[in-house]
């Protein structure tokens, strides 16, 4: 445990409920990361957490290379590298290219399409000031039908929560 | 990176300014971010950009009174920003003189030119009649330009800032661009700069 920690990882479950636990994360995670031994502290959080994550990274409407953005976007404003160097490999399949993994890093606007733009801009405001003007908020649902804007909000919200939850417990 | 067009306030400002120590340093735009919360300033007041040629990173905060406490900005600037920084991070108080929308008002700017200089003594009149009455706006009026602006420091050299919010930096080498820049007063005010510096940047949006 490295000395910053703050929250020991939790050890193997013993109970049936807690393998069960530790087995979905298995099957959707194929590992249980430092992050997942850390929630096991509490299984109903790592059991909703595992649940939630997985629909967002798997099965939402939302293209994998702008979620992957919006996922490297929110470590970068929230100053949390571990997020990041995660999620690197993830974006990289995603199809993001590594010029836009760099760019995303020190805010190169200029190698994003308009598209990836307005994600930026969502994101950083979501994350940033919290409430989102009007004028914004219609630009979004010129580019998103209902369902793909509930993805990318509940995207930006819970990544915004996996970092506050790694910075807030030093898991890195 | 607003699309409504609006006339453009004319806003003092307080300008931080230093060297990175590591152009790619994770930790930059969120550092940066932190200044708004802080000093409670509207993230959008704050205007942050690295230089292209060298490892500056300068951070216009917009709206200030020129009377703001700068004690305050100081102590939040490096708390926030000493990681990133070699040498000292400076704090200056800039005037606002003149602002004016661009050509290209309506498109979202990604990159800032800035034209820092001072003048010859007995040339200060020239200059400002020349940045007034022919150059500011000629330069203003030139397709993709956003947004054009002077200011005048109070508390560092060089004194008198032009600053420029661009789409592309190619825009400094459009015939419209240089056609502003090479008239008759301009070869009669330009000999007379000293002290001068001109730094293409991009914006950082943090």
């Amino acid at each position: 445990m490295a000395s910053n920690q703050r929250i020991a990882p939790a050890p193997p479950a013993t109970t049936d409920a807690g393998r069960a636990v530790e087995a979905n994360i298995r099957q959707s995670r194929g590992e249980i990361s430092l992050l997942y031994q850390v929630l096991l502290n509490s299984l109903p959080v790592a059991q909703g957490w595992e649940t939630y994550l997985t629909a967002i990274r798997q099965k939402t409407s939302l293209k994998p290379s702008l979620r992957e953005l919006v996922i490297l976007r929110v470590a970068v404003l929230n100053r949390a590298p571990y997020e990041f160097e995660a999620h690197v490999s993830h974006a990289q399949k995603a199809g993001l290219s590594d010029a836009k993994i760099a760019a995303v890093k020190v805010s190169d606007l200029a190698a994003f399409d308009d598209l990836e733009r307005l994600v930026l801009e969502y994101t950083d405001t979501m994350t940033r000031d919290v409430q989102v003007p009007d004028a914004l908020f219609a630009r979004i649902k010129e580019a998103f039908d209902p369902a793909g804007r509930v993805d990318l909000t509940a995207t930006v919200a819970a990544y915004n929560m996996v970092s506050r939850f790694l910075e807030a417990l030093h898991v890195h | 990176m607003s699309t409504e067009t609006t006339k453009p306030a004319l806003q003092d400002a307080v300008l931080i300014e230093f060297i990175l120590k590591d152009q790619n340093a994770p930790s930059l735009i969120g550092d940066l971010g932190r200044l708004a919360p802080e000093l409670s300033i509207p993230a959008a007041d704050i205007q942050a950009v690295q230089a292209l040629e060298e490892p500056r990173v300068t951070v216009y905060l917009r709206g200030l009174k020129l009377n703001a406490n700068l004690a305050a900005i100081g102590f939040s600037a490096h708390k926030n920003l000493a990681s990133l920084a070699v040498g000292d991070i400076e704090i200056s108080r800039l005037a606002a003189v003149k602002v004016l929308a661009g050509a290209s008002a309506n498109k979202a700017a990604d990159f800032h030119y800035v034209v820092r200089t001072d003048v010859l003594s007995g040339g200060e009149d020239d200059l400002e009649q020349w940045y007034d009455q022919e150059h500011l706006a000629g330069l203003a009026s030139v397709p993709g330009v956003v947004l054009a602006q002077r200011l005048v420091s109070l508390d560092a050299a060089p004194r008198y800032y032009a600053c420029y919010d661009l789409t592309a930096p190619q825009i400094l080498k459009t015939p419209e661009w240089l056609a502003v820049r090479d008239t008759a007063w301009s070869s009669r005010v330009r000999p007379t700069f000293c002290n001068t510096r001109r730094i293409p940047s991009r914006l950082l949006r943090i």
